[in-house]
């Protein structure tokens, strides 16, 4: 949102200024070779060359859709009628948005402070939760649900989530006699649940910034859809977990457990707690991560949770003589033969861990930028206005839906909602609805579907940790493995959400106006 | 708004056709501005804004007539806060 000071009334022509910025900023500047539709060429490529690489190849690598999209940006030149400066120019355009800036800075953050709570133990400390507990079989998948979704509360990455619940709640599930479908279900809704309420999940943050809402407003009020379908998981898992047998096996399930349960790792509780509160209560979300990842480093070193070369290690050429007058510092190493000289660490490797991501998002505003200027955005929108979108219960429906087919087709989730933002956007607003309402229909419904779709990546991410399985326990046969259709029915709270919205949109529950309450700006300090 | 006001907002079935009384003033997007006149659509009810606005602008009006049957109404101008960017 561009706001202007309120500079009062100017005379006869009071919104004169207004109106005449607002005039020039509709003006479309590229034509193309085949119309308006043409400047979708570069999403649609993109769109093409995600849906091959993810879903028909099963290549969840990121860096490779960032090459995708700089391919699209170049084929898309060459259908420019005239100059191509125009074309050129509106990619930077589109890269200097805001919207990217905002999305970037709370993901380097956001990558910080999760892999820093990593470093601690906070896995650990649910594994001592679980073996404190002592569920037996029947109440494992419940048990496995709750916690994974406070792990992914907490560090926001729901991929993390499912790999670090299937490397080590799903083998001891398995040895319990839970269902072993069952079991990688609860850890894919404890996934969905993560990543659609933290404050520091990577969608979590798109869909704030792309519907101009503060991030700790819309975390406050998604609760309410979050809740009630997370409740019922929870029963569901239950009931499931006492129907539906599970497969015996010779071992003991504490084993696997013991090893790694640190119930001092339960303190980044206190972390997580940190920056919920704080993004709620309204600060800047730079802030309260800020606060999270002070008190999550302070724990790390009082509680001797992680030692402080885990988190940040300068790991010198042994021909720095400085190094080496300082390689008595706990966060500087001298390299050893074999040995690359680098930066690391859990505040490295979490920032650096969204760059491909970054740099995907920029070219992906810069392609819908040239959309817009090309006049092809337009277009569709108002096809979609005329004749899908006509009424608001209509409009909220093809929310959902659009949200639902386009992470069918982009798997990794975060690159589909950030695709499908500006569609929502623009549908939402024609019906002035809420930022907060806006944000929580895209992503509630990208959460869910990314973990729920056979070639999600949520989903082939726990898959391939499961891989590793047979190699790690002798008792677990590649037989025990869980095939990534066979799950689909059981992501209890990804059904759920889904269902829910689709309710929402049909009952008007939980629907706010923009007239009703404003949406905090989303950079306010 | 407190923090617990947050996580309380909206917990209710809203209307798809608002309601306005005559002299509230509120904050809406414009969301149709063709045929010279500007409308601001909320939900599945209508204010006809008595100057012209491009769509997507941000615009605080007071409401000036509102005719629940219908769910249409009319709004005076009252300033224009910025336009939607993305």
């Amino acid at each position: 949102m561009a706001r202007r000071d309120d500079d009062g009334d100017t005379g006869e022509e009071p919104f004169e200024a207004e109106l005449a910025e607002l005039a020039q900023q509709d003006d479309p500047a590229i034509e193309f070779y085949g119309g308006t539709a043409v400047s979708a060429l570069p999403i649609g490529l993109f769109i093409v060359w995600a849906i091959v690489q993810s879903g028909l190849f099963g290549i969840s690598d990121t860096t490779g859709l960032v090459i995708g999209m700089l391919l699209s940006l170049i084929v898309g030149m060459l259908f420019v009628r005239g100059n191509w400066k125009g074309y050129a120019n509106t990619i930077f355009e589109g890269m200097t948005q805001r919207v990217a800036a905002t999305a970037i800075v709370a993901w380097l953050w956001a990558g910080m402070f999760a892999s820093t709570l990593q470093a601690g133990g906070f896995v650990d400390g649910l594994v001592w939760a679980a073996t404190a507990l002592d569920v037996g079989a029947a109440l494992f998948p419940a048990a496995t649900f709750i916690l994974a979704a406070l792990l992914a509360t907490g560090i926001g990455t729901g991929y993390g989530t499912a790999v670090a619940f299937t490397t080590l709640f799903f083998p001891a599930g398995v040895l319990l006699g839970a269902n072993p479908v069952l079991v990688f279900g609860a850890i894919l809704s404890g996934a969905v649940f993560g990543d659609n309420l933290a404050p520091v999940s990577d969608t979590t943050i798109v869909s704030a910034v792309t519907q101009d809402a503060d991030i700790g407003g819309v975390v406050a009020s998604r609760f309410k859809y979050a809740i009630v379908p997370a409740m019922i998981a929870f029963v569901a898992y239950v009931v499931a977990g006492n129907l539906m047998p599970g497969i015996e096996v010779a071992g003991q399930a504490r084993e696997i457990f013991v090893e790694s349960a640190n119930p001092a790792g339960l303190l980044h509780l206190v972390s997580m707690g940190v920056v919920i509160a704080t993004a709620v209560r309204g600060r800047h979300i730079v802030e309260a991560i800020s606060w999270g990842l002070i008190v999550a480093v302070a724990f790390n070193l009082l509680f001797d949770l992680a030692p402080p070369a885990d988190m940040l290690l300068f790991r010198a050429p042994a021909r720095s003589g400085v190094a080496e007058a300082v390689a008595w510092l706990p966060i500087v190493e001298i390299a050893g033969s074999g040995e690359s000289p680098g930066v690391a660490g859990s505040l490295y490797s979490g920032a650096a861990g969204f760059f491909p991501l970054i740099v995907l998002t920029l070219l992906i505003v810069a392609g819908a930028r040239i959309m817009i200027r090309g006049g092809g955005f337009a277009a569709l929108q108002e096809w979609l206005l005329s004749t899908v979108a006509t009424s608001v219960t209509r409009a909220e429906t093809t929310m959902v839906l659009g949200t639902a087919a386009v992470n069918a087709m982009i798997t990794i989730n975060t690159a589909a909602e950030i695709a499908i933002a500006p569609y929502i956007s623009t549908i939402g607003r024609r019906f002035n609805l809420n930022g907060y309402r806006r944000a929580n229909i895209l992503d509630a419904n990208t959460s869910a579907l990314g973990y729920i779709f056979p070639w999600a990546g949520g989903v082939l991410v726990g898959i391939a940790a499961m891989q590793g399985l047979p190699g790690q326990y002798a008792w677990f046969e590649p037989s025990m493995m869980v095939n990534p259709v066979a799950v689909v029915p059981y992501v209890f709270h990804g059904w759920l959400l889904v269902a829910t919205f689709l309710f929402a949109a049909w009952t008007g529950f939980g629907r706010e106006y923009v007239s009703d309450r404003e949406a905090g700006e989303v950079g306010r300090v | 708004m407190s923090s617990l006001e947050k996580f309380l907002a909206g917990w209710r079935f809203r209307s798809r056709t608002p309601t306005f009384e005559s002299g509230v003033e509120l904050v809406a997007y414009v969301t149709d501005a063709d045929g010279g006149t500007s409308v601001l659509r909320i939900g599945d009810s209508r204010l006809e804004l008595d100057e012209h606005v491009p769509e997507d602008a941000q615009v605080r009006v007071r409401v000036t007539a509102f005719d629940d049957e219908t769910h249409r109404g009319e709004a005076e101008l009252l300033d224009v806060l910025g336009t939607a960017t993305f």
